[in-house]
């Protein structure tokens, strides 16, 4: 696919200085943190994962221009899979009536679309899984740990989504195993608390893909959580994703449920 | 056809060319407005309720017609221009009836007109049932259902040789993109049964017939259930999965009917990020094409007898192969393309068209009864969604949020690579809310007067509609 010459250089120009940046500041820092970066990522991995397979209701609120414009709801059935150590989630729409009953599986680099319109299920490749707004739902149910190789960048204080100061660990991950989704990601993790508090999204070009703030931390399944992301839009700057997680509810999920002949039978209880 | 294929990759070059602009400037958090940031409403946390899930809208979709008057295998006179409106309200629904037990109803509701200058007007009102039947769901991932269910198999786009259930159930095609046509076609009344087991998945099922009746030939109106589209032959179909790693989950068919025993097998596989290789196959013992459709059209009685001294292309039944293997990818842009290669053993070789256009000119075959026949082969392969000719390539082009949000772009080509004649269509879809869409379809067959899709009668459409969800 051609790129525009303009646009071409204006990127390949940002990633060079991105990269010259980080560069500087990885070498300075990476003696310090190196052993740690890990073990912060494995921390904020455990605030945002419990540790137990677990129902919540998803709600997604797309604003543009700050305005309301579409929502939809959808209920997401998450489990961890033995094998990879990785989350599977499997999620019907629950609302707008134009999608209802459809349904998606997300397991690992592969995805499965259900249509009840059509009966038919679909494949479709992990970066149409980035794509659609209902897929925003692994910006929480990601371990990170196991498919990333975390560098610490250093400790910065950055503002939050409420404007509120906090000290971070700032750091570089980078795909470590080919079931990594995004080839690059930037993580800041809150220094007292391993509150993930701002994370940002690459695609394989390197572009930004999205930049989600992690908010309303309440008491979910043993353990504060966030229950809402902020998710701006890098590609289309005017959009904004407000997901709200709501009734986590622990339950014993089959593993059948993660073979994509079940998307015709599963229903929200 | 150069040109067509030139403008669909422009347009998929664009789509990739046009993104966005970055926003680094900014400080990040300060791009959230404030109202965003407003603790959720208490009466909207209220979660929806599943329970009885319906889908049901409104649609009018009035459509234009060209077509052509020069063909080189003429057809009786036809008006130049005719005119298709359409209304229909369209419900898919669900009822719990217990724990373990449930109703489905999935219909749609029709009212036509098709008009012509110099013609009458011609009204027609349908109710097609697509699906009706009760599932039951047991301990352990068993599952069974019985009534009238639509069965859908395979993985590829353009061409599924696996779906042996699609034969002859779609009903009014407002559209030739086969991920739309799959929402207008029929279920087949059927029982079925389903084991899923953590690593695969077992299913078995049974059509009878119900109907002696075969025709390609529809003029029905009110609630007739249409049983010579879906239960003309006894079916069975036995189908398997299995993982055999975490990316790796073949599916394999067997399929028997009156006729004939097939066999296929499904299989998908990541490449990288952004692409995905899938292979469909499937194979049996069948005749040619033509063969198998003045068979069905004579002992059904859509044709004379006579019809079966006209003979094209293989008249063995043979082992047969039906292949599609396709790519496709996405990119960050939101723009899909899907190349795929179809081979139809059964389809015309290019011997075979010489021959269809040579009976269709030449005294003293050049008869009506003869052109019917050489035009239903056409109208069987059609029909029953299958590649008229041997070899085809499909292409398919859809870009979502297209120089604005709710707009979805795509364009599908089914090229025939022999003659070099295809067929385009161009869609343009607007969510105007989430109640509100609308949508514009452009179609065109192009190619050399005696080429497949030069001879086809239709020559340009366009249709738009508009859809309400209640």
């Amino acid at each position: 696919m051609c790129r525009r010459p303009f646009a071409g250089g204006l990127l390949l120009g940002l990633q060079l200085m991105m990269s010259v940046g980080l560069l500087t500041t990885t070498v300075a820092s990476t003696a310090a943190h190196s052993q740690t970066a890990q073990e912060v990522l494995i921390g904020t991995d455990k605030v945002r994962n419990p540790g137990q397979p677990f129902k919540v209701l998803n709600r997604l609120t797309e604003y543009r221009g700050g305005e309301p414009r579409q929502s939809l709801t959808v209920a997401v059935y998450s489990k961890i899979a033995a094998e990879t150590g990785q989350y599977r989630n499997l999620a019907r729409y629950l609302e707008p009536s134009r999608d209802l009953g459809k349904m998606f599986l997300m397991n690992g680099r592969f995805m499965w679309f259900f249509d009840p319109a059509s009966a038919a299920s679909v494949r479709i490749s992990p970066q149409q899984r980035l794509l659609g707004q209902a897929s925003n739902s692994d910006v929480l149910t990601v371990n990170l740990n196991r498919d990333y190789s975390a560098t610490m960048v250093g400790e910065e204080s950055i503002r939050d989504a409420d404007n509120q100061v906090r000290k971070t660990w700032h750091l570089d991950l980078s795909a470590a195993s080919d079931a990594a989704v995004y080839l690059r990601i930037e993580y800041w993790v809150e220094k007292a608390t391993f509150y993930p508090v701002k994370a940002k999204f690459y695609a394989d070009s390197g572009r930004p893909l999205k930049l989600a703030y992690y908010r309303r931390f309440m008491n979910q399944l043993g353990g504060m959580r966030p229950t809402e992301a902020i998710i701006l839009d890098e590609v289309d700057t005017n959009v904004i994703t407000k997901m709200s997680f709501s009734g986590y509810q622990a339950m014993e999920i089959p593993e059948r449920w993660y073979q994509r002949e079940y998307l015709p039978h599963l229903r929200v209880q | 056809m150069r040109s067509a294929l030139r403008i669909l990759f422009h347009v998929g070059a664009l789509c990739s060319c046009c993104g966005g602009a970055l926003a680094w400037a900014q400080e990040e958090a300060e791009r959230i407005p404030q109202g965003i940031l407003a603790p959720p409403d208490p009466s909207s946390a209220q979660p929806p309720r599943d329970d009885r899930p319906s889908t049901i809208y409104l649609e009018a979709a009035p459509e234009l017609i060209q077509q052509r008057k020069d063909l080189e295998v003429p057809v009786p006179p036809h008006a130049s221009v005719k005119r298709v409106q359409r209304l229909f309200l369209d419900a898919r629904t669900e009822w719990r009836l217990t724990d373990g037990m449930a109703a489905v109803y999935s219909g749609r509701s029709n009212a036509y007109r098709v008009d012509a200058p110099a013609e009458p007007g011609n009204n027609i009102a349908r109710h097609d049932l697509r699906e009706g039947y009760l599932a039951w769901r047991g301990e352990d991932g068993a599952f069974a259902s019985a009534g009238r269910i639509n069965v859908r198999n395979g993985v590829a786009y353009g061409f599924n040789p696996t779906d042996y259930f699609k034969t002859n159930a779609v009903v009014d095609a407002l559209t030739r993109d086969p991920a739309v046509l799959r929402e207008s076609r029929l279920g087949t009344f059927m029982v079925k049964g389903q084991q899923i087991f953590d690593h695969g998945a077992l299913s078995a099922l049974y059509a009878p017939r119900l109907t002696s009746r075969q025709s390609l030939i529809d003029a029905y109106g009110g609630l007739n259930l249409q049983l010579h589209r879906t239960n003309a032959a006894n079916r069975f179909l036995l189908k398997g999965n299995a993982d055999l790693d975490s990316d790796f989950s073949p599916e394999l068919l067997l399929y028997r009917d009156d006729k004939a025993t097939r066999i296929g097998a499904n299989i998908t596989r990541s490449l990288d990020n952004q692409s995905t290789l899938y292979a469909e196959w499937s194979g049996g013992r069948q005749k040619g094409l033509f063969q198998e459709a003045i068979e069905f059209g004579v002992q059904g009685g859509d044709l004379p007898g006579t019809a079966s001294a006209i003979s094209i292309g293989d008249t063995n039944k043979t082992f047969k192969n039906d292949l599609a293997i396709g790519w496709t990818r996405t990119n960050e842009y939101k723009v899909t393309v899907n190349v795929e290669l179809d081979y139809h053993q059964a389809g015309f070789s290019e011997e075979d068209w010489r021959r269809w256009f040579s009976l269709g000119k030449t005294p003293p075959f050049q008869s009506a009864a003869v052109r019917s026949a050489l035009y239903y082969a056409r109208d069987y392969a059609s029909l029953r969604q299958e590649p008229l000719n041997r070899r085809n390539l499909f292409l398919r082009l859809q870009w979502d949020s297209a120089f604005v949000r709710d707009l979805t772009l795509a364009g599908l080509m089914n090229i025939n690579p022999d003659d070099r004649s295809f067929f385009a269509q161009a869609s343009f879809d607007y969510r105007l809310s989430d109640a509100h869409r609308i949508r514009l379809l452009i179609a065109q067959n192009r190619g050399p007067p005696n080429s497949q899709y030069g001879s086809v009668l239709t020559y340009r459409s366009v249709l738009i509609a508009y859809s309400y969800y209640l």
